[in-house]
């Protein structure tokens, strides 16, 4: 469960403040328009950013000051998930071990969540030589591995064709229910958010909406998110 | 104001100012601000009516190379500069024509029919006296001393590492290589010209400079420094006579003679002494004695002119022993 | 494009189709027949002249070895302290595009500043001699000397590295430091492991143009040194053609150097020399923690880059206004200004002809818009001095047709054509595909199309690389050492020569006002470009 109190970021034109708790671990959508706040939410969870004021609570305990390497959380971005100059191996195994040593049990390891995702290549292939959606399989790998708690995913799967969208879309939904992880996915593809999760925050100029997750139905009559649609 | 009248003045000035030009091609120092050039110039421009135009090379060196290169192309009308290691290559590049001037009343015998001579010198190692006391007094000791840093001209470039060379030659003959080696461990710097690295001797960048007998005459004159003072060797130090000729397109072949008839003059040779720090072709011991007092004539070597290959011969003895 | 240009376009395409057809293609096909007659003369020379076989190469092995060897060294200092710089400069967490403007400054500072700089800094009198001389007695570093070229050498190409990595290391996408963040590997780690490939790659270009610039090397040693042990092939192409009037050594020994230069580049010209622009920073700064060692270590670099400027107080000290108000001053200044000009602007032709004529091929297909590149580029690897030689032959063939002004300009301006050519090229076909279909759609002229929609879209690069190469132009001191006469010189040359003749006050003078000119002309196109730059901090 993810709790801010009223976490406070100021750029120098406008700032923000999220206040929100969630309930239980499952996929939390986080939608609004571009420059409303959405990254900078993402990098004061993951630490990346450091709140000007309030407190971030991740299953009760404050991570507001952890470093993100002490946060119990993996991150997905939309590009640059992977080294394109290192290997799947060693792009997946970089999760546990920064130097990235291949022993057996390492191997091991990798083979299988790699089996978890339906990833067949030789774990020496070059992440260059793989297509985008099995670029972001391999992110999805190494998030696996880490096995931590909180999964944030900005915008993971827009460059990508809607086929592979919705095939990614249920690998993430059957993690999160599987590993009792909590999901936030920031999209502007809602009708495809709506597929795995009816739980959304509504951010709108750095504020989420009602300071509560809401459903899709609830948003649909709020005036902001009508004005997002358009 | 009518017009024509208000033209007339304005142009009057001009008439008349079409004056021949002589081209002189020298090395820098001479016709620097502190060198006889300028005097000589006002001097001979009384007499001749003419604009004297001075152009410069780097070096000593670079006048003959200069003139070969491009035929004298540039329009030169007179070399001045060359020294006696250099006639025999210049005759044969049969750039120069016979000056046809007979020189009278220099203080020693010449005979060449394409070169005057306008100065002459002795080449020595300058040193600082108030930092050494025990100068070496022969080439021998002074290639035993370690513990002295020299400057010299590069013989390839400049007429005094030439004569560095020469003397080096004069003293050793054969075994010239294996006297450069000895004394390639104190020489710190090679210099193009001799205004290159006598001014970075005089900055401290070295104990002695490879420079002329003359030198420390400026010091004592100008300056009023007595420190500077010329190493005397026992073995004799080699000569240099410096030498002007008349280019064989020059454009004013008459104006060209008569300056070298003038180089042999008072009016030419009284800005020698305290103007190049050399010693001037005739005797002016009348009136430069403060000048022969600060700058007594050492041991002297024979007076030699190389052929080309013999002065290919001293150069390569010094580029063995750097090679070596 | 609106209405009232499009008519304009419209209206003067009509009028000069047919006349401007050719006018575009002009100077690069006047560069074409110029260097091909060079070439032609050169040829001609060595085979019939004076045949090239009575070349003795052993005479000149001592040249060619200590060429290489000073050549590697620098290149290996150059590139082990630029990565370091780069490193600390960055870490350090200071102004990004400060620090990569100050690097590209100092890379086109003019070599004579930076080689009388470390002259004064190390000289007897200068600070480190009267430091050090007080408490080692023993102590006896001279500037003219190997060390000594290598320093100066080093800065220039330290400055070069350090600016291609650091550009590197502040354009690492800001995911892949989350990445690394976020899985607690530390940065010094991450540059072994997982950045390094990142880091280095498009390095190879920066490394060969290092080696070449290196073996290139003329003015460093001109000044600091010149004896046998201590030359260059360019220097003994100039001291062949000036003091051993032997044209044919040093036409030969060019050839010899070019052939070697082209060998090392011809690895770096199939790949692609990028040389920067002013946009590739992002608008958000990422700030290490500050650490105060770093902070340490980012000022003695920055000091490092300064000591040459330390001459400036020396200069400023002598102030002379008889030299400065002197006509040879005015005449050397104003050939320096006038050479630089028209440099600047014959390159300037030449590069945005070579360029439309690039593009047009390659918009047709045409693999022969290679050449383009080539022959525009391979410029970039020609030493100064070997090209000198072969025109010297071919202006004495012709008679001392071209003067001394004219053959300085021609040859300034052959060397900085590429670098305007491959500073702009990337920008230049930006959009070009489009660009090329509207054109053909509307039948705009090529000469129209440069003017009217090329030129707006390069105007701040084209601005920026204006004025460096003009100032590179400001400062040379190559060719100029060749052809020379008592009515041309440039400030470089005058002051080399007043350095010669033990005027130091003067010399030190002049160039002192010099570099503040020069300072002076960086600074308006810097202060236009930085004019719109916004930073947004965001501490990590």
């Amino acid at each position: 469960m993810i709790k801010l109190k009223k976490l406070n970021f100021n750029f120098s034109s406008f700032s923000t403040e999220f206040d929100v708790e969630t309930s239980k671990n499952e996929i939390f959508g986080v939608i609004g328009k571009s420059g409303s706040g959405k990254s900078t939410l993402f990098n004061l969870i993951s630490g990346f950013l450091k709140p000007h004021s309030g407190k971030i609570f991740f299953d009760n305990t404050d991570i507001t000051n952890l470093e993100p390497n002490e946060r119990n959380l993996s991150i997905l971005f939309q590009d640059h998930n992977n080294f394109d100059h290192l290997t799947i191996f060693q792009n997946i195994i970089l999760g546990i071990d920064p130097d990235m040593k291949k022993t057996d049990d390492h191997v091991k390891q990798v083979k299988k969540v790699l089996k978890k995702i339906s990833l067949n290549f030789d774990i020496d292939t070059k992440v260059s030589n793989l297509s985008g959606g099995e670029q972001q399989r391999v992110s999805i790998a190494r998030c696996l591995l880490r096995n931590k708690k909180l999964l944030l995913l900005d915008e993971p799967f827009n460059s990508l064709d809607p086929g592979l969208r919705k095939n990614l879309y249920r690998d993430i939904l059957t993690m999160t229910k599987k590993e009792k992880i909590c999901t936030l996915i920031s999209s502007h593809l809602i009708e495809e958010l709506k597929n795995i999760t009816n739980n959304f925050f509504f951010i709108h100029k750095g504020k989420i909406i009602e300071n509560r997750v809401m459903t899709y139905q609830e948003l649909s009559v709020n005036k902001y998110f009508k004005d997002y649609l358009q | 104001m009518n017009i024509k009248l208000l033209l007339f003045i304005f142009l009057l000035p001009h008439v008349g100012i079409a004056q021949e030009k002589l081209k002189i091609f020298t090395y820098g120092s001479f016709n620097s601000d502190w060198g006889p050039g300028p005097n000589i110039q006002k001097e001979f421009e009384q007499i001749c009516d003419c604009d004297l135009v001075w152009s410069t090379a780097d070096s000593s060196g670079a006048l003959l190379s200069r003139v070969k290169l491009t035929n004298n192309k540039e329009g030169y009308d007179l070399i001045l500069g060359l020294d006696d290691s250099l006639i025999t290559e210049a005759k044969e590049s049969n750039l120069f024509i016979d000056h046809e001037i007979n020189p009278q009343g220099l203080d020693f015998e010449w005979n060449d029919n394409k070169f005057i001579p306008f100065d002459f010198g002795y080449f020595s190692f300058i040193y600082d006296s108030s930092k050494i006391n025990n100068p070496p007094k022969s080439f021998e000791e002074l290639a035993e001393r370690n513990d002295l840093s020299i400057i010299i001209m590069d013989p390839r470039f400049s007429t005094p590492g030439l004569g560095l060379a020469k003397w080096i030659n004069q003293l050793y003959g054969k075994k010239s290589t294996e006297f450069w080696q000895r004394l390639q461990d104190q020489i710190v710097l090679t210099s193009k010209s001799w205004s290159d690295g006598y001014g970075l001797f005089l900055e401290g960048e070295s104990d002695l400079v490879l420079s002329y007998t003359t030198s420390p005459a400026y010091h004592s004159l100008v300056e009023g420094n007595e420190n500077y003072k010329s190493l005397n060797f026992n073995e004799g130090h080699a000569s240099q006579i410096e030498v002007m000729g008349i280019l064989k397109n020059a454009s004013n072949e008459k104006l060209a003679k008569s300056f070298l008839d003038f180089a042999l003059t008072e009016g030419f040779q009284k800005h020698i002494p305290q103007g190049n720090w050399m010693y001037p072709v005739i005797n002016l011991d009348s009136n430069q004695s403060e000048f022969y007092k600060a700058a007594p004539f050492p041991k002297s070597l024979e007076q030699v002119f190389p052929s080309i290959e013999q002065k290919n011969e001293w150069i390569a003895f010094w580029e063995n022993s750097i090679i070596e | 494009m609106n209405g009232l240009l499009f008519g304009k376009i419209q209206l003067l395409n009509n009028f000069s189709y047919n006349k401007g057809a050719y006018i575009i293609k002009l100077p690069y096909f006047f560069y074409i027949f110029f260097i091909s007659l060079v070439f032609i003369t050169t040829l001609i020379y060595l085979f019939y002249s004076e045949p090239f076989w009575d070349f003795e190469l052993l005479s000149f092995t001592n040249v060619i070895k200590f060429t290489f060897l000073q050549a590697f060294i620098a290149t290996a200092i150059s590139t082990t302290l630029g990565f370091l710089f780069s490193l600390i400069l960055y870490i350090s967490g200071k102004n990004q595009k400060i620090i990569s403007s100050f690097l590209n400054f100092c890379f086109i500072l003019p070599v004579i500043f930076i080689s009388f700089g470390f002259i004064f800094f190390f000289s007897s009198k200068g600070p480190v001699s009267v430091f050090f001389q007080y408490f080692f007695d023993e102590y006896s570093f001279r500037i003219f000397s190997l060390s000594g070229i290598i320093i100066v050498t080093s800065y220039f190409n330290i400055a070069l590295n350090a600016n291609f990595f650091f550009r590197k290391l502040a354009n690492i996408p800001e995911n892949y430091l989350k990445i690394l963040k976020l899985n607690g590997i530390p940065f010094s780690k991450s540059i072994i492991y997982q950045l390094r490939s990142y880091i280095f790659s498009g390095y190879f270009s920066v490394l060969i143009l290092t080696l070449v610039f290196c073996i290139g090397n003329f003015t460093i040693v001109y000044l600091l040194a010149g004896s046998p042990n201590l030359t260059t092939i360019e220097l003994a192409i100039y001291q062949s053609i000036n003091f051993d009037s032997n044209l044919k050594n040093g036409i030969i020994l060019g050839i010899i150097q070019l052939v070697i230069i082209l060998f090392f580049s011809s690895f770096a010209l199939s790949k692609t020399i990028n040389f920067n622009s002013t946009t590739s920073f992002k608008k958000t700064v990422i700030y290490r923690k500050s650490n105060i060692i770093f902070d340490i270590l980012f000022w003695i670099i920055v000091s490092i880059f300064c000591v040459p400027f330390l001459v400036l107080f020396k200069g400023l000290y002598n102030f002379n206004l008889n030299s400065l108000f002197s006509y040879i001053f005015f005449e050397c200044f104003l050939n320096s200004i006038f050479v630089s000009i028209s440099s600047l602007t014959i390159s300037l032709f030449l590069s945005l002809s070579s360029l439309s004529i690039y593009r047009e091929l390659m918009e047709r297909n045409f693999l022969s818009h290679k050449i383009i590149f080539i022959s525009i580029s391979i410029l970039l690897f020609v030493p100064s001095l070997s090209l000198s030689a072969m025109i010297f032959y071919l202006n004495f063939t012709l008679g001392f047709l071209l003067n001394n002004f004219l053959i300085v300009t021609l040859i300034n301006s052959f060397f900085i054509t590429p670098i305007i050519f491959i500073f702009l090229i990337n920008k230049f076909m930006e959009n070009s595909k489009s660009e090329y279909r509207n054109s053909y759609l509307f039948n705009i002229h090529p000469l129209i199309r440069l003017i009217y929609i090329d030129m707006p879209k390069i105007r701040n690069e084209l601005l920026l690389i204006s004025s460096a190469v003009f100032i590179l132009s400001l400062g040379d001191l190559t060719s100029v050492t060749i052809f020379n006469d008592s009515s041309f010189k440039t400030i470089p040359l005058y002051i080399s020569q007043l350095y010669s003749s033990y005027r130091y006050d003067d010399a030190f003078f002049i160039l002192s006002i010099f570099i503040i000119f020069i300072l002076i002309l960086m600074f308006i196109p810097l202060r236009y470009i930085f004019s719109n730059d916004k930073i947004k901090k965001i501490k990590f």
